[in-house]
């Protein structure tokens, strides 16, 4: 058992029939940060989140959620909270009641309610039914769902979908000021924006399988970020881009430049070698890294491009 | 398991659903004791699923509630599908996730859920029989029947003894709504298995293929055992072999919902 660890998964396996939804996914998510875990459809994001919870017992491998066998969830889920494949309430009744029923079962007092329904800006819809609230109503609840035992451990599938701009906005800050009081939080999205706003680690799987796992920033710099070196004369870039392969970057040729796959921080080395042989850059350049297309490159092809 | 329980009663409040339940409980309580009391006669006659009530059983002390008791299979139709939506519908509305990330001991939800209904059940019927009184004495009045057995201390017992087999017999229809929803995850399935299988498929074996199981299938013994025993089932088999279905059911739900993986 390792404190530091909020989750930690080992070899991780689910299959449902003839079908593998999981193979062999290890991974480790650190307390007090907030963890992506991202994937396409079909994952297997929502079927190792199930595991995590108890839902669905793993075919093969084992994990550990705070400190304790995810084959006994009855010892750390009061310290979990946990939105899973969006809100499933009882549509009849108000949100209000929907918590109620929550609170008793872990028998926490009423007076939490009113709290985190605050929290998710709900208070004033508190007594109108579930089946009347919009998607962004429900899946606010949701989230006041998932906090009204003050979790060590937040686990959110899809958090912000059906949000405006303003209650992404309202989700992120939320994240951080979780993650700044300790609260652990694996958080699954689509939304690789919010994703790059708010984590720190992410977990990339695909097919089920670990893809990366590891800083954001770490996968940015080594997978993303991209440098654009403009020659002043154009003639000079087959031997810009030879300088760039002899230093071990990947680079494509543009009109007029040369996007090249490298840390901001070679930039400087770029500028010495160009002008060492002879070429005069009118322009050198770092595009900021980006989740999306780092995702796409490693999703389509299972390696950076 | 009383968290469990407490939990499941802001459910069974709901004004709609509380209402409805107990609209059918009452209505298919007094309509049936109504129309026994209005056709009873010397023999008795079984109409369909409805008990038989005999002018000679009406003017004993417990015949004030004897209606309850001939709206038995009617009561126990309602019971299964209260029982069976209520199980059924944690699966179809997603909500056993959240139920189950909150309390992960999923017999004590099972058990705290199904004590819930079974007060729930309780209550109703207990209104329901107030109900029944309520339209028996008039009635019998019209037709001339002997009332006056129905106010004696006896009447009292026997209207209890009358409620608690109806009771039961309730609860075993209800066990079965659980379990049948609990292995197809679906009320409209569930209630209709149920239905399909108490009001037609055994009706069929007893009447056709198989006489002699008269004094064996489910839903001949809790028949019996919501009229005190009858002809066919002594009250003692009755309650023995409703307790034996009763558990095997609970069982058989309870294992398929602490070993299946919620997928819902």
């Amino acid at each position: 058992m390792n404190d530091t660890l909020a989750i930690s998964a080992r070899g991780l396996t689910k299959t449902f029939g003839d079908q593998r939804a999981v193979t062999d996914l290890s991974f480790d998510l650190a307390r007090g940060t907030v963890t992506g875990f991202v994937g396409p459809n079909g994952a297997g994001k929502s079927t190792t989140i199930r595991m995590l919870l108890g839902l669905i017992r793993p075919t093969a491998g084992t994990a550990e959620v705070l400190g304790c066998a995810i084959d006994e969830p009855r010892r750390y889920l009061s310290r979990v909270g946990a939105l899973v494949e969006g809100p499933a309430f009882y549509p009849h009744l108000s949100g209000y009641r929907n918590l109620l029923v929550l609170t008793r079962l872990a028998q926490q007092p009423a007076t939490r309610i009113d709290e985190v329904l605050a929290v998710a800006g709900l208070a004033d819809r508190a007594k109108d039914s579930f089946k009347d609230y919009s998607l962004g109503m429900k899946q606010r609840l949701g989230i006041a769902a998932a906090l009204l035992h003050d979790p060590e451990l937040l686990i959110l599938d899809e958090p912000t979908n059906g949000l405006d701009p303003a209650g992404i906005v309202e989700i992120r800050t939320l994240l951080r000021d979780l993650s700044e009081r300790g609260t652990s939080v694996l958080v699954s999205s689509h939304n690789l924006s919010e994703i790059q706003a708010v984590c720190h680690r992410i977990v990339l799987i695909q097919h089920g399988r670990l893809l990366w796992s590891g800083e954001l920033d770490e996968l940015l710099t080594s997978h993303g970020a991209t440098l654009t070196a403009a020659p002043e004369h154009t003639s000079d870039i087959p031997a810009l881009a030879t300088l760039v392969s002899t230093a071990g970057y990947r680079c494509s040729a543009r009109d007029d430049h040369l996007e090249i796959r490298a840390p901001g921080s070679w930039a400087a080395e770029l500028n010495r070698q160009a002008m060492a042989a002879g070429i005069t850059l009118r322009e050198l350049a770092m595009r900021d890294a980006n989740l999306e297309q780092t995702f796409l490159d490693l999703t389509t092809t299972g390696a950076p491009a | 398991m009383i968290a469990a329980f407490r939990s499941e009663w802001v459910k069974l409040t709901r004004r709609n659903f509380a209402a409805g339940s107990l609209a059918a409980l009452i209505g298919f309580s007094v309509a049936i004791t109504s129309v026994s009391i209005l056709r009873a006669n010397d023999t008795g006659t079984r109409h369909g699923p409805m008990g038989q009530l005999t002018l000679t059983k009406l003017v004993t002390p417990g015949g004030w509630v004897a209606g309850l008791g001939a709206a038995s299979t009617f009561l126990g139709l309602v019971t299964l599908a209260i029982f069976a939506s209520n199980v059924a519908g944690e699966f179809t509305t997603g909500t056993i996730r959240s139920v189950l990330t909150v309390e992960p001991r999923r017999l004590t939800v099972l058990t705290g859920k199904t004590v819930a209904l079974v007060t729930f059940i309780a209550g109703g019927l207990a209104l329901a029989a107030a109900a029944v009184a309520a339209v028996a004495f008039p009635l019998a009045s019209r037709q001339g029947i002997d009332t006056s057995a129905w106010t004696t201390t006896s009447a009292l017992t026997e209207g209890l003894s009358t409620y608690l087999n109806v009771l039961l017999s309730c609860i075993a229809w209800g066990i079965f709504g659980a379990t049948l929803a609990m292995l197809t995850r679906s009320s409209a399935i569930a209630i209709a298995a149920g239905v399909g299988y108490f009001l037609l498929a055994e009706q069929l074996l007893l009447n056709s293929l198989w006489p002699s199981t008269e004094d064996y299938l489910p839903a001949s013994a809790m028949s019996a055992l919501a009229e005190g025993g009858n002809t066919s089932i002594s009250f003692g088999t009755a309650l023995g072999l409703v307790a034996a279905y009763t558990l095997g059911a609970y069982a058989v739900a309870a294992t398929v919902f602490v070993r299946r993986g919620i997928t819902a």
